[in-house]
């Protein structure tokens, strides 16, 4: 059978001009799919940003503690708490980074529900609320000790009551603490406030003025974005073009293949007249267009490695971590899956006639 | 000829069914592409006649003032009135000018853009945001508005639709700094996250109010005629500045950051790498129109030439062959745009994967025109290349 199918490709390269375009085309294609993915991923992403940015309000520190920190938190907080989510703050004890996501509602304090949801505790658990309202020194993190253990921060005990995995290996200490019982020597680099509402520019303006009253030149305040509806629908309309694109290129291929199926009904009615069984003409035909497609994946994918990666990833800022080679062959997997069962089809759909119907049709 | 045309074309119906649903995917990728940069770039287009070396952008000016400026080319400003809704909101009205009409019309959320009001000739037809006052589309409201002697006046507005959020519109709070670029003078303007309420008209409308009331022609760009001396562009400086000083009574308002040169150039290096930024995307439906065309035509030859060879043989002559590729890849193209059409709307209508730019105006249907003709002369040149090559004796052979 092996024979039959090699024999096959060559005849159709020294007679048939069709498979130069269904090679050139199925590299295009190849190559096409992966540009169209890191489209799609580019603006995927360029949609999420855009999307958190115009939930969030946030502000970088310079030579800012904690304990001045507390001082004016609140008010502002208590300004813009009906439609606040969490607060964040971001901040460094030696070389341990602190870490605290709370709610603030009536003047409680709690832990944020939305990270609780979505951190993975190891060992033992997350701080309390009535722990938080009453500023008991416990914390919970990664790589600070044991769970039970005291550890010091700055001069002051606190009990690890919780291991918490990060999604990503880390060497790093890492410790969520409350907002209340949190050291105030902590220097703070971040604040970030995320709102389960859109936040209104007056939240923005007290959170910017009371910081700015405070902290002056130290304080540097994020641009308030206003949600960007066409900017979002400009995201969507692309991502929607790449899967268009992606569908027309698979569609083209699936096409010309099928024109090659078609045209063989009187080479498997002889195959048939000779006893080759259904099976026999279907593996034939896969096998041959398995074989073409897959040294086509192969160039196509090294032409797009060698000259439009690089390119890609200078246009697209947010497409780096697309391209790795998990995502190659992933891409390349699909697109055989896609290309093997179009073709399926169509064989199956074409070697379902009897003998005398192949010839006649193919005369 | 046309019976036999239609049997011939209802006998290819899987080649013509696959050839439609790739002229689809053909269409649909070019009208999003096409709407979408047309979206992106529109303050760029609508602005370029006015992106000169020599001019001056952000002073205060009235029209008076314009007038007395030395070799004006073009003024681009806009309007903007105040109307008091109440003791306590004042909303801003934008007038846009036909050229902002065409590109920045607001999309509405309910109504219709300006429709006129029957009522009374003294009363102007407005769109209005979304606002807490309940001012609905259809509602006539009672504005304050300042007359040119002064004193406020009571006016009316009939309200013929609502905008929606998160849109562009005119920036009447536009920061000069040095890096300004003209893509600033737009704004995402959002009534929940911000809270002023905004009315826009147009200025075939607030013409019936102009001579009356009291309006601001906001930061202006003012381009000189390319040939302007130094003399002249030093004296268009000081009317400009005298101008200001009287208003605010401050001297030197105009400085480097109001240079139209600068700010020209710096908007048209951002509107580059924008350009620069569709290269992949252009790249992508360019090789999926050419595979389309290639794979189309390709298939359509290789199934044609050996029944027009037979056809020849009993009788037909090329050029009625070339009238069944013809009609039939006419066809085809029709039933994909109709298709295409239907598929937009559809997309439009119920929201699916989201609201998406695919609209068809001049541009996307001279492409998809374009397309089309692409595909039909592409396969008439294949069929005539393979017949006037080939015998039809020899094509039969070589099958």
């Amino acid at each position: 059978m092996l024979h039959i199918i090699f024999k096959n490709i060559i005849r159709q390269l020294k007679s048939n001009i069709i498979i130069y375009i269904v090679i050139f085309s199925q590299v295009t294609a190849i190559m096409s799919i992966y540009l169209v993915y890191g489209i799609f991923s580019n603006y995927k992403e360029a949609k999420q940003e855009l999307t958190i940015e115009s939930y969030t309000i946030s502000a970088g520190f310079d030579g800012v503690r904690m304990g001045e920190v507390k001082k004016c938190l609140p008010e502002v907080l208590k300004s813009i708490e009906d439609r606040l989510d969490y607060f964040y703050i971001m901040g460094s004890c030696d070389r341990i980074m602190v870490n605290i996501h709370n709610e603030y509602s009536k003047g409680a304090f709690s832990f944020s529900k939305t990270i609780k949801d979505n951190m993975k505790i190891d060992q033992g658990r997350l701080m309390s609320d009535e722990e938080i309202n009453q500023s008991a020194n416990v914390v919970a993190g990664e790589n600070i000790g044991e769970l039970g253990e005291e550890i010091s921060l700055f001069g002051e005990k606190y009990s690890v009551i919780g291991i918490v995995k990060r999604p990503f290996e880390e060497k790093s200490e890492f410790l969520e603490v409350a907002f209340t019982a949190c050291p105030d020597d902590v220097i703070v680099y971040t604040i970030i406030l995320n709102f389960k509402r859109l936040p209104r520019q007056s939240d923005y303006l007290a959170f910017k003025d009371t910081l700015g009253d405070v902290f002056g030149d130290h304080v540097q305040v994020d641009d308030f974005a206003v949600k960007d509806e066409e900017e979002l629908i400009s995201l969507n309309s692309f991502m929607i073009f790449a899967a268009v694109v992606g569908i027309g290129i698979a569609l083209d291929t699936g096409f010309l293949y099928a024109y090659i199926i078609h045209k063989r009904k009187k080479q498997a009615a002889v195959l048939a007249l000779n006893g080759a069984v259904k099976r026999q003409l279907f593996i034939i035909n896969e096998t041959e267009i398995f074989i073409v497609s897959s040294f086509n994946m192969i160039a196509g994918f090294l032409i797009f490695r060698l000259l439009m990666e690089n390119y890609l990833r200078n246009l697209y800022h947010n497409v780096t971590e697309t391209f790795s080679m998990s995502v190659y062959c992933k891409l390349s997997v699909v697109y055989m899956i896609c290309v093997m069962v179009v073709t399926s089809v169509i064989t199956l759909i074409c070697s379902d006639d009897n003998i005398i119907k192949m010839l006649r049709r193919a005369t | 000829m046309i019976q036999l045309s239609v049997k011939e074309y209802l006998k290819n119906k899987w080649f013509n069914f696959f050839s439609i649903i790739l002229l689809i995917s053909m269409i649909l990728s070019s009208v999003i592409l096409i709407s979408t940069m047309e979206k992106q770039t529109r303050i760029y287009r609508m602005l370029k006649p006015y992106m000169g070396d020599k001019g001056i952008y952000g002073a205060t000016v009235d029209d008076e003032c314009i007038e007395s400026l030395q070799r004006v080319d073009k003024v681009f400003a806009g309007s903007v009135t105040y109307c008091s809704l109440n003791d306590n909101e004042v909303a801003e009205m934008l007038v846009y000018d036909k050229r902002v009409e065409r590109y920045f019309k607001p999309v509405l959320s309910e109504g219709g853009w300006l429709r006129e009001n029957p009522q009374s000739e003294d009363m102007i037809s407005a769109v209005i945001s979304n606002n807490n006052l309940g001012i609905k589309t259809g509602d006539v409201i009672t504005v304050r508005v300042t007359s040119q002697n002064g004193e406020e006046e009571q006016r009316q507005i009939y309200i013929s639709g609502v905008f929606s959020d998160g849109q562009k519109i005119y920036n009447t709070e536009v920061y000069l700094h040095s890096d300004f670029k003209f893509s600033e003078m737009f704004d995402t303007y959002s009534y929940e996250q911000l809270d002023g309420i905004v009315l826009i008209t147009n200025m075939k409308e607030y013409d019936k109010w102009k001579d009356s009331v009291v309006t601001r022609l906001y930061k202006p760009i003012i381009r000189f005629e390319d040939g302007i001396t130094e003399e002249e562009m030093s004296y268009n400086v000081e009317v400009l500045d005298d101008y200001h000083s009287e208003i605010s009574g401050l001297k030197g308002n105009i400085g480097e950051i109001n240079d139209l040169g600068a700010i020209s150039k710096r908007s048209r290096r951002e509107m580059r790498s924008l350009y620069v930024s569709y290269i992949p995307l252009v790249m992508v439906a360019f090789i999926l129109v050419c595979l389309g065309i290639i794979g189309i035509n390709t298939v359509k030859t290789a199934l044609n030439t050996k029944y027009f060879a037979k056809l020849y043989l009993c009788g037909m002559n090329w050029y009625h062959n070339m009238i069944f590729v013809t009609f039939e890849m006419i066809i085809n193209c029709i039933a994909a745009f109709f298709l295409s059409v239907v598929i937009i709307y559809i997309l439009r209508l119920f929201g699916i994967f989201g609201r998406v730019y695919a609209e068809i105006h001049a541009r996307q249907a001279g492409f998809i025109i374009l397309m089309c003709v692409a595909i039909i002369i592409v396969s008439l040149l294949m069929v005539c290349k393979v017949m006037h090559e080939n015998s039809p004796v020899d094509i039969l052979k070589d099958e």
